[in-house]
């Protein structure tokens, strides 16, 4: 599986160098217009930010569609593999290539910002809350993707051809997301327990909608690691 | 004699035609078999199966007694009739790649059989012409030590020069103790290298045997047979 | 050692055949080495197994003889040139024969032809 993620990153080196030195010189040019712009270079960085992240996501995506749709799925799907491994280095390597990006574009704008920002969470918040707060990003992260790689894969197999795989796949999409919350709703108002995670800035997780949360994700992991061995048809 | 690979009764249908309707179709070690059909016919249906890339709608196949799966990946090594090397690599990444991946990869082979090929391992994947491609593509292949070698068009859109090359190596790189199917529509080129035929017409195979028994039966040969099946 | 097939007849029999004519022709000796199945499929382009059955068949036949690890080398049968010269030649002449007599030749015009025409060719050689 190391192998796998190797040259998924490999794959994306170009993409990734690409987004990084974008931020990087598009912070460069907004520091040099610290006088004249003030307060709006600071949030002119957290959009090209933003946009970085949506750029890294997209690519993303194509980790698993490039091999649902192009050649390459000859070269992956002949590896002996199981389906596990593929999706996990698939979502392993989205999550170490948009962690990339995320640290590039926080770390230039806290240079841009010159930390102040940064020395104002530091100082209100404790550590493990800041650890928590990264996990429940990486969560969050993970879990999209899964759901994403998910309804990819089941377009894939359930309509041929490109481009109604594709728009099927967006359309499954669609719905499920719509099924999700409406599920999530119905479960977090028929058991209300609440847990509180953070210990100074209060914010609090329904107990029933984490656990529906996680295994939704566990069930989608699966499924999805079947189709992709077992009923992706090239 | 032991079977690599043992196909029973496969079909596979989409949803507005029949690829392959009820193939059987045996390999037996240390054998070659060309699989002899027009483009359309069920070839590369039957290949992609047993490549384990595409799913069987009924029937059974088996490799070494598996279904198509994790294992028999490990064994069979599948030349597609496809461009599927990652478009930034080098030819020494798509080396390194296979030996990533395929335990029973030979790289000493591999760059003897570049060297053979006069392929040099820095040049990228994205600047080879098709001929060239199709070698590149063989060394890999060859140079796994497989059960079973599945060569789809090895020939195809190659100039006679790479044509002669390619046979060569196919030729000085099989052991006894594999099995290859290769298919083609260019059977005068190739058929001297079958140790057994199966013409594949419509998704049926409706001729199988030894390619001398044949030859020396319908006083034929396997490139006039073929034309006589396929008209 | 380069010939043309004829894809028309069995492959490993149009090597055997090769062979003898070269032991026959004594382009090859007794006790010379035969190349390695490996190296005559190569260079024929023929499958290893399709050269493997002509050198078995010729070994059964007496006319090679293996020996473990060494390769495969012509055999020391007694008469073997002068029995191999008389199996090809009745092979051609029976051809011979039989494409004659569709032609609706009968025997004794086969045998007025030859002696006509043997006279003819050894004008020309």
């Amino acid at each position: 599986m190391f192998h796998l993620i190797k040259y998924e990153l490999r794959g994306k080196l170009l993409t990734i160098l690409g987004i990084c030195l974008s931020v990087i010189i598009g912070n460069l040019f907004l520091m040099t217009k610290v006088e004249s712009w003030q307060i709006g270079v600071p949030v002119l960085s957290g959009f090209l930010g933003g946009a970085a992240l949506v750029v890294i996501g997209i690519s993303s995506l194509t980790l698993m569609s490039d091999y649902l749709y192009e050649d390459q799925g000859y070269l992956l799907f002949t590896l002996p593999q199981s389906g596990t491994s593929i999706m996990a280095s698939r979502l392993i390597a989205a999550v170490i290539q948009i962690s990339l990006v995320a640290l590039v574009s926080a770390a230039m704008f806290g240079v841009l910002d010159q930390g102040r920002l940064f020395n104002a969470i530091f100082n209100q918040v404790e550590l493990h809350e800041l650890v928590y707060s990264i996990l429940l990003h990486l969560w969050t992260i993970v879990s999209t993707l899964t759901f994403m790689y998910f309804c990819m894969v089941v377009g894939r197999i359930a309509l041929k051809g490109k481009k109604i795989g594709k728009i099927g796949s967006f359309v499954i999409f669609v719905l499920l997301s719509i099924a999700k919350a409406g599920l999530a709703v119905g479960i977090s108002s028929s058991f209300p327990q609440m847990v509180q995670i953070h210990s100074v800035t209060t914010m609090t997780m329904n107990v029933g909608s984490m656990i529906f949360d996680i295994v939704t994700f566990g069930i989608l992991f699966m499924a999805t690691s079947y189709l992709l061995e077992h009923k992706v048809d090239l | 004699m032991y079977n690599v690979l043992e196909a029973e009764n496969v079909c596979k249908s989409y949803l507005n035609k029949r690829a392959l309707q009820g193939a059987n179709l045996t390999i037996q070690q240390g054998k070659i078999l060309g699989l002899l059909g027009p483009n359309g016919s069920g070839k590369t249906t039957f290949l992609k199966i047993a490549a384990g890339i595409l799913h069987p709608s009924s029937g059974k196949l088996l490799i070494d007694g598996q279904e198509p799966g994790v294992y028999t990946k490990s064994i069979v090594s599948y030349l597609p009739d496809t461009e599927y090397l990652f478009k930034w690599m080098k030819i020494k990444d798509a080396v390194q790649y296979f030996k990533d991946f395929y335990t029973d990869f030979d790289e000493k082979k591999a760059f003897a059989l570049l060297e053979f090929m006069k392929l040099d391992a820095n040049s990228s994947v994205k600047s080879l012409s098709k001929g060239m491609k199709e070698k590149l593509k063989l060394t890999l292949v060859l140079s796994r030590k497989a059960k079973l070698y599945i060569l789809d068009e090895p020939l195809g859109g190659v100039d006679p020069t790479a044509r002669e090359k390619i046979l060569d190596a196919i030729i000085n790189n099989f052991s006894e103790d594999s099995s290859m199917i290769i298919t083609t529509h260019l059977v005068n080129d190739i058929e001297r290298i079958f140790d057994d035929v199966a013409f594949i017409s419509d998704g049926e195979i409706v001729l199988q045997g030894n390619a001398e028994e044949l030859r020396l039966n319908k006083n034929k040969s396997i490139d006039e047979l073929y034309r006589e099946v396929f008209q | 050692m380069e010939f043309e097939f004829d894809d028309k007849m069995p492959i490993y029999l149009q090597i055997m055949d090769h062979i003898k004519m070269d032991i026959a022709t004594e382009k090859l000796k007794v006790n010379d080495k035969l190349p390695s199945v490996r190296e005559m499929a190569t260079i024929l382009k023929v499958n290893p197994n399709t050269l493997q059955r002509a050198y078995q068949e010729l070994e059964r036949l007496g006319i090679v003889y293996t020996q473990r690890g060494m390769g495969t080398f012509v055999g020391e049968r007694k008469h073997m040139i002068d029995d191999l010269k008389q199996e090809m030649a009745k092979e051609v002449i029976d051809s011979f024969i039989l494409r004659m007599k569709r032609l609706g030749f009968n025997e004794e015009e086969i045998i007025e032809s030859i002696s006509k025409n043997i006279t003819e060719v050894k004008k020309n050689v």
